[in-house]
């Protein structure tokens, strides 16, 4: 049976054009389904923001919109794939908008030069009737790919509100950190701010500096970890992931909710399937 | 006194110390400042409510990095 909110079977072109993504068992033609109904909002059209924009493009996701205020500098051509010379002094969302468009017919893409606010958040899923019908269908994704604190737990903030998976990703030097966050799927392990708190001003790319091949490490990883929480094949959910770009290591480290976090005090204390099949075991309990 | 490791560097503290008291002890030598780091516990990941009621035992391994916030 499908999922709520999906539509018909793939066409031929589409069969064509995703056979190497749909010959993967763990996709097959039912998953790339999925992804062409998924909405995915990319927050913040940098480094992160334009390799993991081209990659989720690229294998079919449905909607995105692209959300940044800035406008590309000469600084950012090195590792912000999408722009070149003539794209200096633009707006980044409208550049990586047009770029994308031409990738593929079957991404719609929606670009708004704003920064992120919690009011425009707001704005954004409550007039849009398409976006709120893929928030209520589960269909909804936020990715992080800002370069500063600040908005960091505001989209944090507002993610966890909504119960909507945030994928966060940041890099900086030779290091990058991936985290998923999902309130109903695994409230156990907590939000960004459980993690960070909100005092925490750490440097960014401008003051450390950055290598391309770094931030697009961190991206592929970012559009990666996204297509696994659509397919739900996600086993690292409890996970923060830490990259050393030096080293060319990768650690994993357990999360845990914060019991005082402000943000995600509101969640559940267990996953819905925690507690469906806590239900499912306590008549057999019983019988006992 | 018990043993423990911070980022792999043996560090000695008294014995119940908590995490928060050894994290102290810890950042200057990192230069790092408690604000912006996070603390690994054997593995799992404290969080800053809960550094003062974690105790460390001999041998725990600890380790503080700092948050990444560039995009």
């Amino acid at each position: 049976m499908a999922d709520k909110g999906m539509t018909e079977t793939l066409n031929d072109n589409q069969f064509m054009q995703y056979y190497r993504q749909i010959l993967l068992s763990q996709v097959s033609e039912y998953g790339q389904q999925k992804l062409l109904n998924q909405h995915v909002i990319v927050v913040g059209v940098g480094g992160l923001g334009c390799h993991v924009t081209q990659q989720l493009t690229a294998a079919g996701i449905g909607h995105i919109y692209l959300l940044d205020d800035d406008l590309v500098e000469l600084s950012n051509l090195p590792r912000q794939i999408l722009f070149d010379v003539t794209s200096i002094g633009k707006p980044k969302a409208i550049c990586a908008a047009e770029k994308v468009i031409a990738m593929n017919s079957d991404t719609q893409v929606r670009y708004f030069c704003k920064k992120f606010t919690y009011s425009f958040a707001e704005e954004l899923l409550h007039t849009n009737a398409e976006l709120q019908q893929a928030h209520q269908n589960g269909q909804l994704i936020l990715l992080d790919c800002t370069d500063n604190m600040p908005t960091r737990q505001l989209i944090n903030a507002w993610c966890a509100t909504h119960f909507i998976p945030l994928i966060s990703a940041s890099v900086a030097a030779f290091s990058g950190q991936l985290l998923v966050i999902d309130g109903q799927v695994a409230p156990q392990s907590g939000c960004y701010h459980c993690l960070f708190g909100s005092n925490a001003n750490p440097q960014g790319c401008a003051n450390l500096g950055v290598l391309g091949p770094t931030v697009a490490t961190m991206a592929s990883m970012q559009a990666l970890t996204t297509i696994k929480h659509i397919l739900r094949l996600d086993t690292e959910l409890k996970y923060l992931h830490i990259f050393d770009g030096l080293q060319l290591s990768w650690r994993q480290f357990v999360r845990h909710r914060d019991p005082k976090c402000k943000s995600c005090g509101h969640w559940p204390s267990q996953s819905e399937n925690q507690l469906s099949s806590a239900h499912q075991i306590s008549p057999k309990k019983v019988n006992l | 006194m018990i043993t423990l490791y911070v980022n792999d560097l043996p560090v000695h503290v008294n014995k119940n110390s908590n995490l928060q008291q050894v994290l102290a002890l810890s950042i200057q030598s990192l230069n790092l400042q408690l604000d912006n780091i996070a603390a690994v516990h054997n593995q799992h990941l404290v969080p800053k409510s809960q550094w003062a009621i974690s105790v460390c035992n001999e041998n725990d391994q600890i380790e503080i990095f700092s948050a990444v916030a560039g995009g």
